[in-house]
């Protein structure tokens, strides 16, 4: 696989509130982005357990996002928040594993921001395709 | 009231929105249910409470909005709207017809009126499994739903359709059959009948007490409305004035602009802070071209040949407050004057018909029923009643909530159950919410798009985009209700939301707290084994404790660990 035509597979963790409902939002808008999405629906970010994200890159993926609602704005007003914390832990095991870091992200969007969506889809395809297929993957 | 049966009171924690409601709508649930686009689905939730969702979506004055936690922040979600619309989409799209309910029940009911209030005790009794008819002496059901509001803010197919559902349950409606005429009360015993709910309204109008009250031109508003339902042609004139403050003079003086007055003026005692209309209805008013003057009152209405020529009126002011909390208007000596009119229309106020019904039901003034606030039960055994007859006129929702209670009332008094047992209840408002400052991100109302399409052709296509758009709209409103309530509140057993629980493995936990720390709700506690535990009416099911949880001893319910893992290994498996 030459890398030009590389289409990054890329897990969503989408908040069920928030992120789920931009997700949909964009598609009822029909605003288009990469098809590199791989939807996985929870009720909050704070849901998002470290092993989930590990457990994504070891079935394969080459980016995971994991989008919740914005500070403030969370459901269970704080789930976002210990997410945060969980994830900059997790960049730096990911570093371990050799992975880079900017394979793992953290994004805010809110119900009604379908474009935003789109545009933090299209600008992590672009970072994840800069850096090529998981070196898990290639292992593997 | 004793001491004993209030010390059994009923605690209840609900929303705001829930608890403000007299019919109990589950607004968070139906809230949850659009929020997911299920516009059905949220119409059949809100039937659970009531049968009347697209009429209150149009005039409800609904307290729930009011009561809404979101003003906090930056405005109440647009409950009345979403609930129009919600309504209008079911039944423009075909309206669910239910089966009839078997009738699993001997004992006969029957209910006087076929307004709100005997609508809904019928609703519910009949849901109940109960032969339940109704006798209404106007030709169509629906009380001043059908013959009071007029129909540009509440159209009779509208009315007809949500009755028509209540019909299709089984409720049998006689309309044309008068109480204190056709039936008695002593007749309806006689055919069997083992309980009977009056219902009849408020369907007089109060008298000005003025001298001139009888001159032609004179039309006291509720027979003026009444008439414009039957069709009939009102000829009123080019100068009318309207006397009170109400949603019926707000009503009669819209309905006159649209019967070709060219000048209409509401004449309301007291100032625009008291007026009992609804804010928005005034404002469409005054849009419209109503006139209204404050603080002034009628003092005689002159006439000449028999006909209405001149009102003469006092000035007001405000005094000390009376009996309602309002303050009392106080005539100020010398300040008479006239006014020009062809038409008068009193909207005082109503009063119910006392004389179809036996003496000892009214109160002492006999200018109501008297009953039982909480059973709604008269002084006779086996007959109750409630809606505007008891309340003086209020509002539909009122009504409903009070045919509700009359319907739980008479199945325990058909099974010869205590009626009281229970039902004093004490309900406590609840969110989540600790912090409103520290809620930051405000959004304002979504309206949907104005959209005028006005009587062109419109393609199917273009017709589906716009209701796509409208759909749209009301799913993100929706998602600004903040859901006060406990998780369970939205779905109350529908099994309709996606609600989450989490759940301790007792085997696994080590006692180390971090759930209990992270726990947003405060729903985590040890116990006295120093076993986590969680409080169900607390959780709502996020998961940060599971997801926190170092030895993985919490799981939850719906959303498990191995079913996410599943779909993350799902979703990589696709083909590109
Ligand atoms: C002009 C106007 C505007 C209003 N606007 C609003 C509004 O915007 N929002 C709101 O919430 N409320 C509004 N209301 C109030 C609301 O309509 C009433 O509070 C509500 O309808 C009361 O319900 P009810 O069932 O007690 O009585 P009603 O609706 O009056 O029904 C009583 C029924 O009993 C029947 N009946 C009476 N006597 C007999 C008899 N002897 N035999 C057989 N049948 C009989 C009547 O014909 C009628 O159908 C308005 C009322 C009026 C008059
Ligand atoms: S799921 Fe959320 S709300 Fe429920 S106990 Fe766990 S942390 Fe608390
Ligand atoms: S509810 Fe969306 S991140 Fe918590």
């Amino acid at each position: 696989m030459t890398k030009s035509e590389f289409e990054p597979k890329i897990v969503g963790f989408l908040c069920n509130w928030c992120s789920y409902a931009g997700a949909d939002l964009a598609g009822v808008s029909r605003i288009q982005y990469p098809p590199t999405l791989r939807i996985v629906r929870v009720m909050c970010s704070g849901r998002v357990d470290p092993v989930f994200i590990l457990e994504a890159f070891r079935s394969g993926a080459d980016g995971v996002l994991v989008a919740g609602c914005h500070p403030g704005d969370c459901h269970y007003l704080s789930g976002n928040y210990k997410l945060q914390r969980r994830v900059s832990m997790l960049k730096k095991v990911l570093e371990q594993f050799g992975l880079e870091p900017e394979r793992l992200r953290l994004e805010w969007v809110s119900a009604s921001e379908g474009d935003r969506f789109a545009t933090v889809i299209k600008d992590m395809t672009e970072k994840v395709k800069k850096l090529g297929p998981s070196p898990l993957n290639n292992g593997g | 009231m004793t001491v004993v049966s209030s010390a059994f009171k009923n605690k209840r924690r609900l929303p705001p929105c829930r608890a403000a409601c007299p019919a109990e709508v589950n607004v968070q649930g139906y809230m949850a249910l659009l929020q997911q686009g299920k516009f059905k689905e949220s119409v059949e939730l809100i039937r659970k409470s009531m049968p009347f969702p697209a009429i209150c979506g149009r005039v409800c004055f609904s307290p729930c909005q009011d009561a809404c936690s979101r003003k906090n922040i930056d405005q109440p979600v647009g409950i009345r709207y979403l609930k129009r619309l919600a309504a209008d989409i079911e039944r423009e799209q075909g309206r669910i017809k239910p089966d009839a309910v078997p009738k699993t029940h001997n004992e006969k009911v029957a209910i006087i009126g076929a307004g709100p209030a005997g609508l809904s005790t019928a609703y519910e009794l009949a849901k109940l499994g109960y032969p339940v008819t109704v006798f209404e002496r106007m030709p169509e059901p629906g009380g001043m739903m059908r013959y009071g509001i007029p129909d540009y803010r509440l159209q009779k197919y509208v009315v007809a359709n949500e009755i028509a559902y209540i019909q299709d349950l089984g409720v049998e409606i006689k309309t044309g059959v008068e109480f204190g005429k056709d039936i008695e009360i002593d007749t309806l015993r006689n055919e069997g009948y083992k309980a009977i709910f009056i219902a009849n309204g408020t369907q007089l109008s109060t008298k000005l007490g003025v001298p001139g009250e009888d001159l032609e031109g004179v039309f006291p508003a509720v027979e003026f409305l009444r008439d414009v339902s039957l069709g009939k042609t009102v000829d009123v004139g080019e100068k009318v004035a309207v006397i009170g403050g109400g949603n019926s003079a707000i009503d009669a003086a819209c309905t006159s602009l649209r019967f070709g007055a060219k000048e209409v003026t509401v004449l309301y005692r007291r100032s625009r802070n008291e007026m009992p209309a609804l804010p928005h209805e005034v404002e469409a008013a005054e849009k419209e071209g109503v006139k209204i003057c404050f603080l002034v009152a009628p003092k005689q209405i002159i006439g000449e040949e028999g006909r209405v020529k001149l009102i003469e009126c006092l000035r007001m002011k405000l005094g000390e407050p009376d009996a309602s909390g309002r303050r009392r208007p106080v005539p100020i000596q010398r300040t008479e004057h006239t006014y020009g009119v062809d038409t008068v229309i009193p909207a005082i106020g109503q009063m119910p018909e006392t004389s179809c019904l036996p003496s000892i039901l009214l109160d002492e003034r006999a200018r109501a029923i008297s009953v039982d606030q909480l059973t709604l039960e008269t002084k006779i055994p086996g007959i109750f009643a409630g809606g505007d007859v008891v309340t003086r006129p209020a509002s539909v929702i009122e009504a409903v909530g009070a045919g509700k209670r009359a319907a739980v009332s008479i199945d325990r008094y058909l099974n010869g159950a205590n009626l009281r047992t229970g039902r004093e209840e004490e309900i406590e408002e609840t969110t989540w919410v600790k912090d409103w400052e520290k809620i930051t991100r405000k959004s304002e109302r979504y309206t949907a798009p104005h959209i005028d399409i006005g009587r062109q052709k419109v393609s199917f296509e273009k017709a589906d985009e716009l209701l796509t758009k409208i759909k749209a709209v009301a799913t993100f409103e929706a998602r600004r209700c903040l859901e006060c309530g406990l998780c369970t509140e939205c779905l109350g057993g529908e099994e309709l939301c996606e609600a989450d629980k989490a759940v301790v493995d007792e085997t696994l936990c080590i006692g180390c707290n971090v759930c209990a720390i992270v726990c947003p709700f405060e729903a985590v506690k040890k116990n006295e084994t120093g076993v986590a535990q969680v409080n169900e009416d607390l959780c709502k099911g996020c998961g940060t404790c599971s997801a926190s949880c170092p030895e993985r001893a919490i799981g939850m319910q719906r959303f498990t660990d191995s079913l996410i893992l599943t779909n993350v290994a799902a979703t990589l498996g696709e083909p590109t």
